[in-house]
């Protein structure tokens, strides 16, 4: 299982005004202004900030840190200054170590700002989204881009609604079970290589496959296919929260037994700070993988619903 | 786990780097050896035994790949995986 454990290491996480420009253009349709060496300024908070009082030279907890957004109240405010002043007001912004404007709702960059941004190496940006759908829409961008993630060796499946993600030595069968669940009606999130975001709000991961080879499976003896094409559209899946992680494992390794035959105890496996229950399969000749797998997804969909199978049998037994 | 690890730099030479048939054949001759193999570049590790994960390293010509070979036939792997690299997978069109 070394390569699982190996592969788990958080990637960067801190992001640059570029990132956030080039990730953003389209959802936030932003233009640039202003670019240049302020690109290259790491976003401090992934959040933004209306700078408005800062604007009437109140500096006291500015927020520097994060982008400043300038909306309707910040332009009309700055609209009864005098033109120097509010130049000025701007600029006193700069000197406060904001390295980000955007100007929302299509106005304007007022006359001055972007030769003092230059000179800052601060980043002007523009758009003609309304202030409150930028400054939402931004917030997940940012968050999607400081979310922590990591790529693991594994097969992601939804199965009966929730993301199985199967680990394991290579030939043990991982995508021959992913097949066999996409016959039976799942979707298929990734094959053999799983990409994992945490969400970082809710602490929860969730999969998805690398842009370069999603929708495509090999598979030993047929060699590559396109899921979605051989069996629809229905059988991808772009992006599933991981509930569960499936272990196959040699029936003949010493692990075997010592498998807990209950199933009572609920293991876990730490990706990313996050906990995700695991539990494991033994693998031997004759075992229907695609069955347990399945039955290991609805077993584990009961469980988190609250209902303990072996209380009920225990109960019975008891006579309570 | 067996502590027979080795590790080699190994230079793609061939013209598209490791798209879909390199990929294949480095995780074809990767799987005959008993052991694990993992191949990294910029800080992201695969196993060398999955055709999908190789692509996704999105290795270009003169990328240097860190292979890492553990187990019995560490040594045999990387021998042989050298060889096909070197060979430039013996694709004709990309010598």
């Amino acid at each position: 299982m070394a390569e699982v454990e190996k592969a788990a290491e958080v990637l960067e996480s801190h992001f640059t005004m570029r990132d956030f420009v080039e990730t953003g253009k389209e959802r936030l349709k932003m233009e640039l202004v202003v670019g240049g060496a302020g690109l290259d300024h790491v976003v401090l908070e992934p959040m933004t900030n209306r700078p408005g009082l800062a604007l009437t030279g109140f500096y006291e907890l500015f927020a520097w840190m994060r982008p400043q957004v300038i909306g309707m109240s910040e332009r009309v405010y700055l609209e009864s200054l005098a033109p120097d002043v509010r130049l000025a007001r701007l600029q006193a912004l700069f000197d406060h170590k904001a390295y980000c404007l955007v100007f929302a709702c299509g106005m304007d960059v007022p006359p001055g700002v972007c030769e003092a941004a230059e000179k800052a190496g601060a980043v002007i940006l523009k758009t003609p989204l309304l202030t409150r759908e930028f400054v939402q829409h931004a917030a997940f961008v940012m968050e999607a881009l400081r979310a922590p993630t990591t790529r693991i060796y594994g097969t992601t499946v939804e199965v009966a609604g929730i993301g199985v993600m199967l680990v394991g030595k290579a030939g043990l069968g991982k995508s021959e079970t992913a097949l066999g669940l996409i016959k039976h009606g799942n979707a298929i999130v990734a094959d053999d290589l799983t990409c994992l975001r945490k969400d970082v709000t809710t602490n929860q991961l969730y999969a998805s496959a690398s842009p370069r080879t999603r929708n495509y499976m090999e598979i030993r003896g047929i060699g590559i296919i396109n899921v979605a094409q051989v069996f629809g559209v229905t059988a991808i899946c772009s992006e599933k929260r991981l509930d569960l992680v499936i272990s196959l494992i040699h029936m003949d390794t010493a692990k075997g037994a010592e498998l807990d035959r209950i199933g009572e105890t609920v293991k876990t496996r730490r990706i990313l700070g996050v906990d995700v229950p695991e539990i494991e399969i033994p693998v031997s000749v004759g075992r229907d993988l695609v069955n347990l797998v399945e039955t290991a997804a609805q077993h584990h969909k009961l469980r988190s619903a609250g209902y303990d199978v072996v209380s009920e049998l225990d109960s019975r037994l008891k006579g309570l | 786990m067996s502590d027979n690890k080795h590790v080699r730099e190994i230079k793609l030479l061939n013209r598209y780097g490791l798209h879909v048939r390199p990929a294949g054949l480095f995780a074809k001759i990767a799987s005959r050896y008993d052991a694990e193999i993992e191949v990294e570049k910029d800080g992201i590790v695969v196993s060398g035994k999955s055709i999908m994960a190789l692509m996704t390293l999105e290795a270009v010509s003169g990328t240097i790949l860190k292979v890492t070979a553990t187990g019995v036939q560490a040594v045999e792997a990387l021998d042989d995986l050298e060889a096909l690299v070197a060979r430039k997978f013996d694709i004709p069109d990309e010598q």
